[in-house]
């Protein structure tokens, strides 16, 4: 019997590689910018020790509340430390917090929202009055109960903000699972033998997951505000080991004197937010079915 | 023919609950969206179900398959209930029985590779080893018209009647008796539809395959069925070989529904029955016959008595007091069996 | 008798720019309607007709682009026309159903209030006599109890009942012109048979003419004068309704006729048109149709055959007909 549909030949010859490449992350700028100032943080972050020759410590009492100068590009604190080396090595704090946090809030978060979602029912009501109930605590409150019940710390930070993300992950995809779980394919995977497990697993999850992706990558960014925040009250890691908001909390009081040693780590807060913000809108213009991803 | 049909359908029910008040007063609200249908069906036999919006085909279709559970009734698969099987014997069931879905464009999970797709229940069923898997799928694939290769791509790579020939392929993996096919050609283009139609005809003799075909489109209906069921508000009115219904429909619903479809033919006059008022909510179907409401013909006890399915010639069934009076019928038997 | 050509459409052509490239939608098209007649546009998927329909409207966005040699409705050139004084026109003097009631009609106003809406905007009658006005037509298009209709929102309605309405604010102003893409492909068979009937009726009372956009060939014998067929954005036949039917000139029609089941085919046997729908990306020349014509030559291949008359009034644009052949 003649085979109707044979593959169609590739006439054309395409483009090299490496243009295709270009103008594949060019039409995703938002995403690509994204992607490049997490890199960007990272490498500042690990290679800290080799960026900078000085420790975060060390004090120069020669050179205190010092504006940026060869020898000092981010000049110096009140206490006459380098300023810019402290700055990198407060983003290994910002970047374990944020991807710390996410990422525990997701392994709880994700079977919630999959079983909630696949099964229905009083399952769905149990799980959600569950995860209603931690929605209810403003974000900050709820970290600060926290940590003064487990006391202070990098690890307990992670924690308390990562069970404060979980309702909304959960709900995100919830709501994603709902909508594909009575799609057509999954039905049909259904008629031909696949189990509750598969089903959940191999097709309903795949095709649910982008938006709790994308609200991932902006819980990131708001995660290192909180984390500044904390710090700036005093609640985060301790001395002295450097984080941004205890940066704000030392140096406030000089900004008459010298803007530069809450300048400079203000921007890189907001670096810091800018990259994830990015990358959570190239996400999402990505995982955009309709979308041109742009 | 005295061998037992490959399909009995026995009085099968389904309905949901649509919420209303546990106070005592208040009937908690039901939709009877399947009620009490019975026909059956022969090996290599092609069954057309038609009928309009909240008819109940689709859900028929699911409850064959026990993809929805059903309220009340048998489904008899080669002698066995399948409505009473679990565990092994219900998986070994739904190998048997297939189905191919409506929509092309999300019928296939967008992020698996056709293969995979194909691949899938012989990988649950552990049909053979890995490398006899790659084989039939792509054995598969070429039986629908589609060359091998197209296993490695995705199915937004492919147009609609591709997408639908991999469906079909799908259902066919673990070698099915019978394929529930629900509305199967109602998405694509009057020329894919063709070849769909074809494709479908051949693989039924080349595999012995009988099919229950759901579909709107009566035109369609009439040139694929051995036999055509046209179902009311969940209740199925008429049953018989696809020229008898189509020639001689007895039914006042058929009658209608036929009256109303548009023949590509401009020599012929258009004068569709009319037919009063709308569809009745599922929620508050009439009593009686349901379709009573809007016949022209009913009786007084239209209004009262519903109805009988009640077999007026061989393979041939009506649920109508008016035509079994016409018809001389005795509610001796009820039957929409097969000759 | 020569009536009037109320639309006149010449060399209209369509192109929209997507990710993959300029699509062209539509080429070439030619198209007259006159006053009081039905003409159906049909085809399959991607063959540009409601392309053509919203280009007729003005109602394309403006990522695509409309060129035609004239495209004149009541003798004025629509191309000329600036925003305003088309918007003066739509709903007016040329009135659209889409495809979907369930969409077509705004959730959150009552199916009252939109009917006097329009009514209000081009025939500016005050609040009483537009309410009658409306009244008044939801008894004309068939709705019962239309006091109580008209404070209906649609989702209380049916889909038959919702496309009634639909038509009866297209029809609120009494246009000229009526263009209905698929209206009842979203309706069962018995209910589209109840809104083709009112159509029929509305449109000879009337006097309006009116577009059919429709890939059901069942339809159009039922309810068309004149039918034009489209393949990958050109106008292939356009003819008579009987003619077309009992004598297709284009390969393109006489395969899409075969591969209809209707009663004739023995099973398994319906005719197939191979291959596929040309990419309008990058269109070959010649007939677009070529590749999956039984009756191909050379020709056909390089050149672009024109719509020539085949017989009076039936056009086809084939080298089979009406051509000197080469």
């Amino acid at each position: 019997m003649a085979v109707l549909a044979a593959l169609p030949s590739t006439s054309r010859r395409r483009s090299p590689r490496p243009r295709r490449v270009g103008a594949w992350l060019w039409r995703r700028r938002t995403l690509s910018a994204g992607v490049a100032l997490i890199a960007l943080m990272t490498i500042l972050a690990l290679a800290a020790p080799l960026l900078t020759p000085y420790s975060y410590h060390t004090m120069y009492y020669d050179a205190i509340l010092a504006g940026p100068s060869r020898q000092h590009i981010f000049g110096t604190d009140g206490l006459g430390r380098d300023v810019y080396t402290r700055v990198i090595y407060s983003y290994q704090v910002s970047l374990r917090v944020a991807a710390g946090s996410v990422g525990l809030s997701l392994l709880m978060g994700v079977p919630l929202g999959l079983l909630a979602g696949y099964w229905g029912g009083w399952v769905d009501a149990a799980l959600m009055r569950a995860v209603d109930l931690l929605l209810a605590f403003p974000a900050i409150l709820l970290a600060i109960s926290l940590i003064a019940i487990l006391g202070q710390g990098l690890g307990v930070m992670v924690v308390a903000i990562a069970v404060v993300y979980v309702p909304i992950l959960a709900r995100v995809l919830r709501g994603s699972v709902l909508a594909v779980r009575n799609s057509a394919y999954v039905e049909g995977a259904r008629a031909r033998g696949a189990g509750h497990g598969r089903l959940m697993l191999r097709h309903v999850l795949p095709n649910s997951i982008g938006p709790t992706v994308v609200q991932a990558a902006l819980l990131m960014a708001f995660a290192i505000q909180i984390e500044a925040g904390l710090s700036f009250l005093g609640l985060g890691v301790q001395p002295p080991t450097p984080s941004l908001g205890y940066m704000l909390q030392e140096n406030h009081g000089y900004i008459d004197q010298s803007p530069w040693s809450t300048l400079f780590p203000c921007l890189a807060i907001a670096l810091a937010v800018l990259a994830f913000n990015l990358l959570g809108s190239g996400l999402r213009d990505l995982l955009d079915p309709r979308g041109s991803g742009r | 023919m005295s061998e037992p049909p490959l399909l009995e359908v026995r009085d099968l029910s389904r309905h949901f609950n649509a919420g209303g008040s546990l106070l005592p007063g208040h009937r908690p609200r039901r939709i009877q969206a399947v009620d009490g249908v019975s026909f059956d069906l022969a090996e290599g036999e092609t069954l057309g179900l038609v009928g309009e919006s909240g008819c109940g085909k689709s859900t028929l279709g699911r409850l064959i398959l026990r993809l929805i559970e059903p309220t009340a009734g048998a489904v008899l698969f080669e002698g066995r209930d399948v409505t009473q099987l679990s565990g092994q014997a219900l998986r070994e069931t739904r190998r048997r029985i297939q189905m191919v879905f409506q929509d092309p464009y999300s019928s296939l999970d967008p992020r698996m590779r056709i293969g995979t797709v194909i691949r899938e229940p012989l990988d649950i069923f552990r049909v053979g080893t890995g490398p006899e898997r790659r084989r039939r799928v792509g054995e598969l694939l070429e039986r629908v018209g589609l060359d091998a290769g197209y296993a490695a791509r995705f199915p937004h790579e492919l147009s609609g009647g591709q997408r639908q020939r991999v469906g079909i392929a799908a259902a066919l993996a673990l070698e099915p008796r019978l394929i529930v096919a629900d509305e199967p050609v109602s998405a694509l283009d009057v020329s894919v539809q063709a070849q769909i139609l074809n494709l479908l005809h051949r693989l039924q003799q080349e595999l012995r395959l009988a099919v229950i075909f759901i579909a709107h489109n009566l035109d369609v209906v009439e040139h694929i069925s051995d036999r055509v069921a046209v179902m009311y508000l969940g209740k199925l009115v008429e049953i018989a070989p696809t020229e008898r219904l189509f020639s001689a429909p007895e039914h006042p619903y058929t009658r209608a529904l036929l009256s109303a479809i548009p023949i590509p033919d401009p020599t012929r006059s258009f004068h569709p029955q009319p037919l009063p008022g709308e569809l009745p909510s599922p929620l508050d179907p009439p009593t009686g016959c349901r379709f009573h409401p809007r016949c022209a013909d009913a009786l007084p006890i239209c209004a009262e008595a519903r109805p009988a399915l009640l077999s007026y010639a061989p393979g041939c069934a009506v649920a109508c007091h008016v035509a079994a009076h016409r018809l001389g019928l005795v509610a001796v038997r009820e039957e929409g069996g097969a000759p | 008798m020569i009536a009037e050509a109320l639309l006149e459409v010449r060399n209209l052509s369509v192109r929209f720019a997507t990710e993959r490239g300029q699509v062209q939608a539509v080429t070439g098209l030619n198209l007259t309607v006159r006053s009081g007649e039905t003409l159906g546009l049909v085809g399959e998927s991607g063959c540009g007709k409601s392309t053509t329909a919203m280009a007729l409207m003005r109602l394309l966005p403006r990522t695509a682009r409309v060129r035609a040699a004239s495209l004149r409705f009541e003798g004025r050139d629509l191309l000329t026309l600036n925003p305003r004084e088309l918007q003066g026109l739509r709903g007016n003097r040329m009135a659209m159903i889409f495809q979907n009631p369930m969409t077509s009609l705004d959730p959150s106003f009552t199916i009252g209030a939109q009917i006097v809406d329009v009514l209000r905007e081009h025939r500016n009658l005050p609040a009483g006599a537009a309410r009658e006005a409306a009244l008044d037509l939801l008894r004309r298009v068939g709705i019962a109890a239309a006091e109580q209709r008209f404070r209906a929102h649609p989702h209380q309605l049916s889909g038959g009942q919702r496309q009634r309405v639909v038509i009866a604010i297209a029809l609120a102003c009494d246009p000229s012109l009526l263009i209905a893409d698929e209206p009842t492909t979203a309706l069962d068979v018995t209910i589209q048979a109840q809104i083709l009937t009112l159509l029929r009726d509305i449109g000879a009372e009337r006097h309006a003419a009116m577009v059919l956009i429709t890939h059901d060939l069942g339809v159009v014998a039922r309810m068309c004068d004149r039918v034009a067929v489209m393949y990958a954005g050109r106008l292939v036949e356009e003819g008579p309704v009987r003619a077309i039917f009992a004598e297709p000139r284009h390969p393109y029609t006489i395969a899409l006729l075969r591969s209809i089941p209707s009663g004739g085919q023995a099973r398994g046997a319906l005719e197939v048109i191979e291959g596929t729908v040309p990419d309008l990306v990058n269109p070959p020349p010649g007939c677009p149709f070529a590749p999956r014509c039984h009756h191909r030559m050379a020709i056909c291949d390089t050149r672009m055959p024109e719509p020539r008359e085949a017989a009076p009034g039936h056009r086809a644009a084939c080298f089979l007909h009406g051509h000197d052949h080469e």
